[in-house]
């Protein structure tokens, strides 16, 4: 889907995206205005620039509800962002709390080699960007991407696929190809996940 | 690629870090997606982090609330495209009533009308029978015998007189009245003209046109029955005798051939 027909279908006044989006920037109006989106057209740009950088598969059953349901994974991901820069700066100096810090702990633990502010939630956006490439993936690759996280060895998977390992062999490198350009159409500097290959 | 997903396995392993919005939403709106390791990497600290769970009962009441306003502009836009269709469904019912109205009121139009024009049909023709029996009574003569073209009623004594047995004009010597008998017009009538009222002395006058042998004239009444006959030389005859009132035509011959042929009629003194 084109990003002149995702703008169309779900992020214009009127249609049901757009409504939804609405309500969500009202919702944290405070938040956003004060960090990530001074209004709510850059709030709404950033959504659909970040949605239309998924080339959804074209055997997605009901395409329409993973649309809406990664319009309302994007909502979270500016709100995370929002409430990164909040603590980051010294706006609500005051609001910091057990949470907050409990959080700051957590992001510590991130492998790294250089951790930085920037570390700080990529853990979770990994989680969050690995799962949406999901969707630009047919079933069978999304199968083959949850084994490898699952942790089930190559010959397993060909065992239990009944194929010859060669075959998983050239699945894996196809997919990596895939995720490794997904990525980086969503920001992602090769850098940034280059730690984790030469590991 | 394999190492990178090593790494990120082992992200997933540890659980005791805190989730983030976005994860929780990932979790909640794709699910079936996810790998065994990744819903255990939620739910596992789910179970143990209060704080979390509120953070994930958040995320729940906020796409309730999105569904909700999905669901009231799908239903807004359900409506709005059904009472599009219902105006649409409602214009061409009424169209269609419009039409079906139209041509029943045209066909009892046509029906009617045809009617009208069979009785006015049926009128004229009793009527114009009874006038021609009426006609028929009224002259001797058959109305089909009457020479349709040539007749013209200028004058009423005349229609009077035709209606007269001893006036009513003979249907086959009309026919040779004014006709070149043969296809060179050989003699001209000069007196007395077509038609013309004579009184006891009626003067024959003619036009040779080219030079033929004496003629006969002859003079019959209106039933071709001769009255008076002679030869003639010259161009002209007059003749004294009395002739009774009526019709007559009078006839030029020459060699037994009929050269001319006009009428004149003998009114009462």
């Amino acid at each position: 889907m084109s990003i002149e027909e995702l703008s169309e279908k779900y992020f214009v006044p009127g249609t049901r995206g757009y409504k939804m989006l609405r309500a969500y920037y009202a919702k944290y109006y405070d938040l956003f205005s004060r960090t990530l989106h001074h209004e709510f057209d850059e709030f709404l740009n950033q959504i659909l620039l970040n949605v239309s950088t998924i080339k959804f598969s074209d055997r997605i059953k009901n395409l329409e509800a993973y649309i809406i349901g990664t319009i309302k994974i994007q909502c979270r991901v500016q709100l995370d962002r929002a409430l990164k820069i909040k603590r980051r700066t010294s706006l609500y100096p005051e609001e910091k709390n057990h949470e907050t810090e409990g959080e700051e702990l957590f992001y510590e633990k991130t492998p790294s080699s250089n951790p930085g502010p920037h570390e700080t939630l990529e853990s979770q956006e990994i989680f969050q960007s690995v799962n949406v490439f999901k969707l630009t993936l047919k079933s069978n690759e999304v199968d083959l991407l949850n084994f490898l996280i699952d942790g089930i060895t190559r010959k397993e998977i060909a065992e239990r696929n009944q194929i010859n390992i060669n075959n998983v062999d050239t699945q894996i490198r196809r997919l990596r190809i895939k995720l490794l350009g997904y990525l980086k159409n969503c920001g992602y500097s090769f850098e940034r996940f280059s730690r984790f290959e030469s590991n | 690629m394999e190492n990178f997903i090593n790494e990120y396995s082992k992200i997933l392993d540890e659980t005791g870090g805190h989730l983030s919005f976005q994860a929780l939403a990932t979790y909640n709106n794709l699910k079936e997606k996810l790998s065994s390791k990744e819903k255990n990497f939620i739910e596992s600290h789910l179970k143990s982090c209060i704080a979390c769970n509120e953070k994930y009962k958040t995320v729940l009441e906020e796409d309730i609330e999105l569904d909700a306003i999905l669901e009231y502009n799908e239903i807004i836009q359900k409506e709005t495209s059904t009472a599009k269709t219902i105006n649409i469904i409602s214009y061409w019912k009424y169209t269609a009533a419009a039409v079906i109205v139209i041509g029943i009121t045209a066909v009892f139009y046509f029906l009617i009308t045809s009617k009208n024009e069979e009785i006015l049909t049926d009128k004229i023709t009793t009527q114009d029978i009874y006038k021609r029996n009426d006609k028929a009574q009224a002259d001797s003569s058959s109305w089909l015998n009457k020479p349709e073209q040539e007749e013209k009623i200028e004058d009423e004594s005349i229609t009077h007189r035709e209606s007269n047995e001893t006036f009513a004009a003979n249907t086959v010597l009309e026919n040779f009245i004014n006709r070149n008998v043969r296809s060179e017009k050989t003699i001209e009538i000069i007196s007395p003209k077509i038609g013309a009222d004579v009184g006891s002395s009626i003067l024959f006058k003619w036009k040779r046109i080219s030079s033929i042998e004496p003629l006969v004239l002859t003079i019959v009444d209106n039933k071709n029955s001769p009255i008076y006959e002679m030869t003639v030389e010259g161009s002209k005859f007059t003749l004294d005798k009395k002739l009774k009132t009526g019709l007559y035509y009078w006839k030029l011959f020459s060699n037994n051939n009929l050269q001319t042929l006009g009428k004149f009629y003998v009114k009462a003194p």
